[in-house]
């Protein structure tokens, strides 16, 4: 069986916020372990923060929507984030290498790192109905 | 919501208590407080992170940016994490472990500065 859900939410903290702590509560529902529950958010949270303080064609209230589907049989969970704005794939970035000193370490940039290292997979892709859509996969 | 509270141990270490959601609300809410407490004065400072329930990389920023601070000053900073395997996860993922020392409990936080 193949469960979708799928919620539209504002590109502001506090909206994503509100959503953030409605996926946790279908991820309990859908019986998703604590360890993947929180993975879960904080890759969603990483995806919408980048676009809220990077993407500057989206303002607080352009639309985002979250999908997600989950696939029991295959114990794979994806989530996809969806929006609108100019494109931009976070993937071509490279993530920093991990520091080994505090004063190597650099105070931003590592929401990438989170979402690369805690999905089983990640892609991103334009649709020709012009929608980017970031997809993340978490195997259970 | 998310709150931010301390208390002087001593002349040189301080203790903040960090709790509830450090999303991008949740720093936003504690984040001049924290940085304030944490980094502005020359003593060390155990953050204890026990009763955080969330933690994204705003909130991590916000860890680093006042340990440098503190740094700087001849401060050191440790953290505090006691069960919070979820805080845990994403402080180890990005490497934090490795660059301030993170601790299981209080106590283990105070040897480690009476050492």
């Amino acid at each position: 069986m193949i469960t979708d859900l799928a919620s539209n939410f504002y590109a502001n903290p506090g909206s994503l916020r509100v959503v953030s702590e409605w996926l946790t509560e279908q991820c309990g529902i859908l019986a998703v372990n604590p360890k993947l529950s929180n993975r879960i958010s904080v890759c969603f949270n990483e995806t919408v923060a980048n676009l809220i303080e990077h993407n500057q064609s989206l303002s607080e209230s352009s639309v985002l929507s979250l999908r997600v589907s989950c696939k029991p049989a295959d114990s794979v969970l994806e989530v996809q984030v969806i929006d609108t704005g100019t494109p931009f794939n976070p993937f071509v970035m490279s993530a920093s290498p991990l520091p080994s000193t505090l004063d190597e370490a650099r105070i931003g940039g590592v929401g990438l790192l989170l979402i690369k290292k805690l999905t089983s997979a990640c892609e991103y892709y334009t649709t020709s109905s012009l929608q980017n859509i970031l997809s993340m996969t978490f195997s259970y | 919501m998310a709150s931010v509270t301390h208390e002087d141990l001593s002349d040189v270490l301080r203790l903040v208590k960090l709790d509830g959601r450090l999303d991008m609300v949740g720093v936003g809410e504690i984040e001049m407080s924290f940085v304030s407490l944490a980094a502005s004065s020359g003593r060390s400072v155990i953050v204890d992170l026990q009763g955080v329930d969330f933690l994204a990389s705003v909130g991590l920023r916000c860890i680093i940016h006042s340990a440098k601070g503190l740094d700087g000053k001849g401060g050191r900073m440790c953290l505090v994490i006691g069960d919070n395997d979820a805080v845990l996860e994403v402080l180890d993922t990005v490497g934090v472990t490795d660059i301030i020392p993170t601790l299981k409990t209080n106590d283990e936080a105070l040897a480690l500065f009476a050492s």
